[in-house]
């Protein structure tokens, strides 16, 4: 007998998925969570508490990571983030960094299953097609439309991925007048705007309340339930069902094989500190890419000495981000009539508008056809500390204070509304963006802490640079002015994926396609790690997807019937 | 550093409190200290008037700021993080 069939460990996209289908198709599951156990009446649009007091994560003096950046002159040197600020965590809590999101919800669009067979490889990058097909994962897009929850209105456009069902199960969230502006400048330049899906209620569902529409949405704790974390979405409900017990406050420190090789059990560290052990059927590991490979490089044993289901040596590699670039402009009162100031100055904090005509970029002045990114269109975040901090800290030469910084400030919020652009790009998978052990750091308990060496390839800045002038440009003709256009390279720390990627071959990949250890067949990873590839979309709904599509899998391990299966 | 001629920093006319303040961001200590200030003062100001500054919201209706909701409960020391 053991403590449970299925011992999942983390507790966000990856985790919640998992342990709500098992659970509810009749399988003891226990969720294994390093964080508190927030619930809605936790969550305040409190900017000091919830923003600038680490609520959600964990202190760097405690807890680092050591990230290794190459300088110009191409040596590479490693510092802790308790020492740089660079903070790598997200939401660390039940529910994870779920919890946190704006819910821009895509998916990915069928080519992202194939980009070295469509777009060819890239000298310097490590492209490879998925193992499965969009095919594959779309049941699951559309179960997590009903089960997360995601908002939205399909309408024709040339770039509508295929869609088993003809509409959103729920209708749209409000959307501020500016998106009939950008509605009304897509033709004017040839693109194509359309509605932004979120995994936002706008209706109550399954216990959760609708949308209230207060904004300081992206970065804060839902209070009514309406965002599609795994806690409100999945977990809440598989508590409910008796079978799943969430251990909130607990950190994996290894898992633990038997004689066969094969996983038998997970040592944690509970609330006080003291190790415990549970013994499970199945390991499920979803801690997030950086600390999945930390937890299977952390139990390395004599059978798998370069870390767990890590013989091949691929644990680790191919860290992906999302290739981020962004537009900014301002839209200010002065340029419009009265009524378009009032439709400015509208309260609805969602635009809900994305443009997808650069996913594929087909553009002789750019090269080759290639792979592009999606776009979409979000007011600069209301939080006034982070503005204001803004203005006394980024001019180069001296911080700004006094009646210079009131006016700044004022002349801000008071003039204009200004509107960014947020772009995501594939980011290339090379070998220089890892996860390692780091050799001398080690976190509170005493364990080495990852490693992460970090770069960027030269084509992805190129691609951000192209999106973000076009960008620019789309801004310019829903009426903006002042647009400022940056292809950054820096990485988008709270959309990390790869270091475990499924593929068919054993040695080149860690998990098969149904993502289980080529090396433990009851070892799955569930979260972003199994990406080989990120896409050009946020990677939310594409981890609960096929978080969903594994527990199938594992199901169908364990000897039941899958969830999709029987609930057709 | 506070001081100047003999005379306190409050006592000093505004052209010589920005001189010396401007001439102690210009030390490293300096530079440290008042990015620290700065920043916590930027927190009282426009921060949530449950942790005592921005009294009765004073500062975000002078700003035309629109805050969210739910607003946090009152902070007592117990709850101080």
């Amino acid at each position: 007998m053991t403590d449970c069939d299925v011992c999942v460990i983390g507790s966000g996209a990856g985790g919640g998925p998992v342990a709500f289908s098992l659970s509810n198709a009749g399988y003891s599951v226990i969720v294994l969570e390093k964080g508190p156990w927030f619930t809605e009446k936790d969550f305040f649009k409190d900017e000091i508490g919830e923003c600038r007091r680490h609520k959600f994560t964990p202190n760097l003096r405690d807890e680092p990571h050591v990230v290794e950046e190459q300088d110009d002159d191409g040596t590479w040197s490693a510092q802790s983030t308790y020492k740089s600020g660079w903070d790598f965590w997200n939401g660390v809590m039940v529910g994870g960094a779920s919890n946190l999101m704006s819910g821009f919800f895509l998916r990915m669009k069928p080519t992202d299953f194939a980009l070295k067979s469509t777009f060819g490889p890239i000298d310097g990058a490590d492209i490879v097609d998925w193992p499965i097909t969009y095919d594959d994962l779309e049941p699951y897009y559309a179960l997590v439309e009903r089960e997360v929850g995601v908002s939205g209105r399909v309408i024709q456009h040339p770039y509508q991925e295929p869609r088993s069902t003809p509409d959103f199960p729920f209708p749209p969230t409000a959307e501020h007048p500016l998106a009939t502006w950008i509605d009304r400048a897509g033709p004017k330049i040839g693109v194509h705007p359309f509605p932004l899906p979120r995994a936002v209620l706008s209706r109550p569902a399954n216990g959760r309340g609708s949308c209230s529409y207060s904004g300081y949405c992206g970065g804060y704790g839902c209070a009514t339930g309406a965002k599609g974390n795994a806690r409100a979405a999945l977990l809440d409900r598989a508590v409910k069902n008796g079978r799943c017990e969430v251990r909130a406050e607990c950190m994996a420190r290894r898992i633990i094989t038997g004689p066969d090789g094969r996983a038998r059990e997970v040592e944690y560290h509970d609330k006080d500190g003291k190790v415990q052990r549970i013994s499970a059927k199945i390991v499920v590991v979803a801690c997030q890419p950086i600390e999945t490979s930390r937890l299977l490089f952390l139990s390395a044993n004599e059978k798998f000495p370069n870390g767990l289901a890590n013989n091949s040596g691929n644990v680790g590699r191919f860290l992906l981000f999302s290739a981020a670039a962004s537009a900014e402009g301002a839209f200010s009162y002065k340029k419009f009539s009265e009524s378009q100031v009032r439709e400015l100055q509208s309260p609805q904090p969602f635009i809900n508008r994305t443009v997808h005509d650069w996913y594929t970029i087909d553009d002789r002045t750019f090269g080759p056809r290639s792979k592009g990114g999606s776009m979409d269109f979000i007011f600069i975040h209301p939080n006034p500390i982070s503005l204001a901090r803004f203005f006394a800290f980024s001019n180069d030469r001296r911080m700004v204070w006094g009646s210079r910084l009131k006016n700044d400030l004022k002349h801000y919020i008071n003039d204009a509304r200004h509107v960014i652009v947020e772009i995501f790009g594939d980011w290339l998978p090379t070998d220089d963006c890892r996860v390692t052990l780091d050799p001398e750091v080690k976190d509170k308990w005493g364990l080495p802490v990852a490693r992460v060496r970090m770069n960027s390839h030269p084509w992805q800045k190129k691609v951000a640079r192209y999106l973000a002038d076009r960008a620019a440009e789309v801004l310019e003709a829903a009426g903006s002015d002042d647009v400022i256009s940056e292809g950054s390279a820096s990485p988008s720390t709270n959309l990390p994926a790869g270091t475990c990627r499924f593929g068919k071959d054993p040695t080149t990949s860690v998990l098969d396609p149904d993502c289980r250890a080529h090396e433990v067949d009851n070892l799955f990873v569930t979260d972003g790690s199994f990406m080989p590839t990120g896409g050009s979309v946020p990677y939310t709904w594409t981890i609960y997807a096929n978080s969903f599509r594994v527990a199938d899998k594992i199901i169908r391990q364990l000897g039941g019937r899958e969830t999709l299966v029987a609930g057709a | 550093v506070k001081e100047r001629g003999n005379k306190e920093f409050v006592a000093l006319s505004e052209r010589e409190r920005e001189r010396v303040l401007r001439d102690f961001e210009d030390t490293h200590e300096g530079d440290l200290w008042l990015t620290l200030v700065l920043g916590y003062t930027l927190e009282a100001y426009v921060g949530d008037p449950s942790y005592g500054g921005n009294p009765d919201e004073v500062v975000w209706r002078w700003l035309g700021h629109r805050p969210g909701f739910p607003r946090p409960p009152k902070q007592t020391e117990a709850t101080r993080r």
